[in-house]
């Protein structure tokens, strides 16, 4: 038996080596997508091809791939047609029937050998029948998957995707087919059949499985396809409607536009977000990182070119630095003084506005500070002891989604709230 | 995560499966703790959570019963209306090229990949492509050469949240979700006006389900 197998392994060896060395002419004749040429001297390299079923000869020094090694190429390059996706059961089932048959005969002649071989035949026909269903679910799977993207498919492809379908559907058809013919009692009282039988639809279900889960993939994308080209339609008749009626008012569609949430699409909101410091909440460390990363990548607007001034000589003239505070803190701190002396209450526009500096700030600046500064001042209980900071509010609807504020009352905490709610009214 | 996805729905944003992966996975979580955080949150300014009819893009809108939302949504649907046409230019457009490409002309939608040398490629070999998009209301200068006239049109769209670009070198640009809304809302105005497709009559006349 040993001697056997070395027999076989030099001849499969010598066959592999004269496919080896006839690599470019074989490459040649895969490539051309009908008949390849050949020179005349290449003539012995044909002929010892086609000896061994390779290649055939076509016209004048033409030759073609034998179909059996397209298969296999096919296979190994991974372009394998629709076609070539076997789905035909029959071969299998019928050398199965074969294989069963000879081994009942071999139980019934009691020969050692002759049932060694037939259940070695057996064995090899089940296998058989489990890869055929294997190679043919993988196969197709694979390639619907190639076929299937997130594009709009043409007619060709979709009936390339129909024919997976079809092909699917004839898998499923074989399994059906050999599971009835498994129904058969000598599959149950046989032993061995019964055990292989097990095994065999053991290993078969995880394919079938593929095979329904592929199915279900594409009746989705054949869906899907479908639910495109209605809509489709349904765009290219209101782009017509609307070419042939350009001033259509579309007063139907504007009186029921809250239905659409496009046209419920709120003006943006721009939020501007600040490091909050006194903040020991994680979850918005990640949102800082971004700040400070986005930070480092900002241009400084102007570039601040100091300049040292002249400090003379040293010690005899020393630079004296006074720090400047900007008027809208001056008038701030103003205005704190005043309504904590005269336990009153102040609006902060007002008091910009009679405030000499006032002038030079902008208005918009002047409502963003006004109200914070003051409010970062009582978070000093000193100072919240005095004073209460209200802001006011424009006029606003649910729909604005966003409260602006128009102006901040600075108040003495013996200010009554009656008091600041008429002073307010009184703005 | 949750105050990066809300700042970005206020802000008038659209988080899209194509373009914002991470963001809009969150947000689809079969536990729903984000979405429902992100309702609460959107509740407060009058807002809700919704998503395109595909289920690919999520986005702010008000709430259909909030005071003024009528109103308001109508003003919206004046101001949109002069972009609808223009919208369905592209769509038809794209739909062409795919077409002469060897694909059936559906519109785009949200994931596809667009890339602009294939478009420019088709663009060059049909006339009534090119009047087409010299249509467009993108393509703000006709006479520029056919390449940078394109170009041109996706920096546009990007800027409309039509595309983005998705590989610079290669110059792919991806379909947002944003796409798939607003054939939503223009599928929406199909309905509303009953304008039917040609089977859509055919089967009307034959008394059949529209």
């Amino acid at each position: 038996m040993i001697a056997l197998d070395a027999d076989y392994n030099a001849e499969v060896e010598k066959l592999l080596g004269d496919i080896a060395k006839n690599k470019s002419l074989l490459a040649r004749g895969y490539s051309a997508k009908r008949e390849a040429n050949y020179t005349e001297s290449e003539e012995p390299e044909i002929q010892a091809l086609r000896s061994l079923g390779l290649v055939r000869p076509v016209g004048d020094r033409q030759f073609r791939l034998s179909k059996q090694l397209r298969d296999i190429i096919n296979k190994g390059v991974n372009r394998r047609h629709l076609r070539d996706i076997n789905v035909n059961l029959g071969e299998y089932t019928d050398s199965l029937e074969v294989a069963v048959e000879d081994y009942l005969n071999a139980k019934k002649s009691l020969n050692e050998d002759d049932i060694e071989n037939a259940t070695d035949e057996l064995i090899s026909a089940f296998y058989e029948v489990g890869d055929f269903f294997s190679d043919a679910s993988s196969e197709i799977d694979q390639q619907v998957k190639l076929a299937i993207g997130n594009q709009a498919y043409g007619q060709k492809r979709i009936s390339v995707i129909k024919g997976y379908l079809l092909k699917l559907d004839q898998l499923q058809q074989a399994h059906e087919t050999i599971t009835l013919l498994f129904s058969d009692e000598i599959y149950s009282e046989e032993s061995l059949l019964s055990d292989e039988k097990i095994k065999f639809l053991g290993r078969t279900i995880k394919y079938i499985d593929q095979v329904k889960s592929t199915h279900q993939e594409i009746r989705t994308v054949l869906h899907m396809r479908q639910v495109r080209e209605k809509r489709t339609q349904q765009l290219r008749a209101l782009d017509a409607y609307l070419m042939d009626n350009p001033t259509a008012e579309l007063n139907k569609s504007q009186e029921r536009a809250v239905e659409s949430p496009w046209y419920r699409v709120p003006e943006p909101i721009m939020v501007n977000s600040f490091v909050d410091l006194q903040s020991n909440d994680d979850s918005l460390l990640e949102m800082y990182e971004k700040e400070i990363e986005s930070l480092s990548k900002r241009k400084p607007k102007e570039k601040d070119n100091f300049v040292r001034p002249s400090s003379g000589e040293t010690k005899s003239q020393i630079l004296a630095r006074e720090a400047v505070k900007s008027n809208s803190m001056l008038i701030i701190n103003d205005t704190i003084k005043k309504v904590i002396q005269d336990k009153c209450i102040a609006s902060m526009v007002k008091e910009k506005e009679k405030h000499s500096a006032g002038d030079d700030i902008e208005n918009s600046y002047w409502l963003y500070i006004s109200r914070v500064h003051p409010l970062r001042l009582i978070l000093e209980p000193r100072v919240s002891k005095h004073l209460k900071v209200t802001p006011v509010y424009a006029p606003y609807s649910d729909v604005d989604g966003n409260r602006t504020v128009i102006d901040t009352l600075i108040s003495h905490r013996s200010v009554s709230n009656s008091d600041i709610s008429k002073f307010k009214d009184a703005l | 995560m949750l105050s990066s996805i809300a700042s970005k729905l206020i802000q008038g944003e659209f988080i899209c499966q194509y373009t914002n992966f991470a963001m809009f996975n969150e947000i689809n979580k079969p536990d729903g703790e984000i979405k429902n955080k992100l309702e609460e949150f959107l509740l407060v300014v009058g807002r809700t959570l919704e998503c395109s009819q595909s289920g690919n893009a999520f986005f702010a809108a008000h709430k259909k019963d909030a005071p003024g939302a009528k109103e308001e949504s109508r003003r919206i649907f004046d101001k949109l209306r002069s972009k609808i046409r223009p919208t369905l230019s592209f769509l038809q457009l794209m739909a062409e090229i795919n077409h002469t490409n060897g694909e059936t002309g559906v519109f785009i939608q949200g994931g596809e990949i667009l890339v602009v040398p294939e478009i420019i490629g088709a663009l060059e070999k049909n006339q009534a492509h090119l009047s087409a998009l010299d249509r467009l209301v993108w393509v703000k200068r006709k006479d520029e050469p056919l390449t940078q006239k394109v170009k041109s049109l996706f920096k546009e769209l990007e800027k409309e949240g039509l595309v983005v670009i998705k590989n610079a070198s290669l110059e792919h640009y991806v379909v947002t979700g944003k796409t798939d809304v607003i054939q939503d809302s223009m599928a929406f105005i199909a309905d509303a006006e009953n304008i039917y497709t040609e089977d859509q009559v055919e089967a009307k006349q034959r008394g059949l389900d529209l």
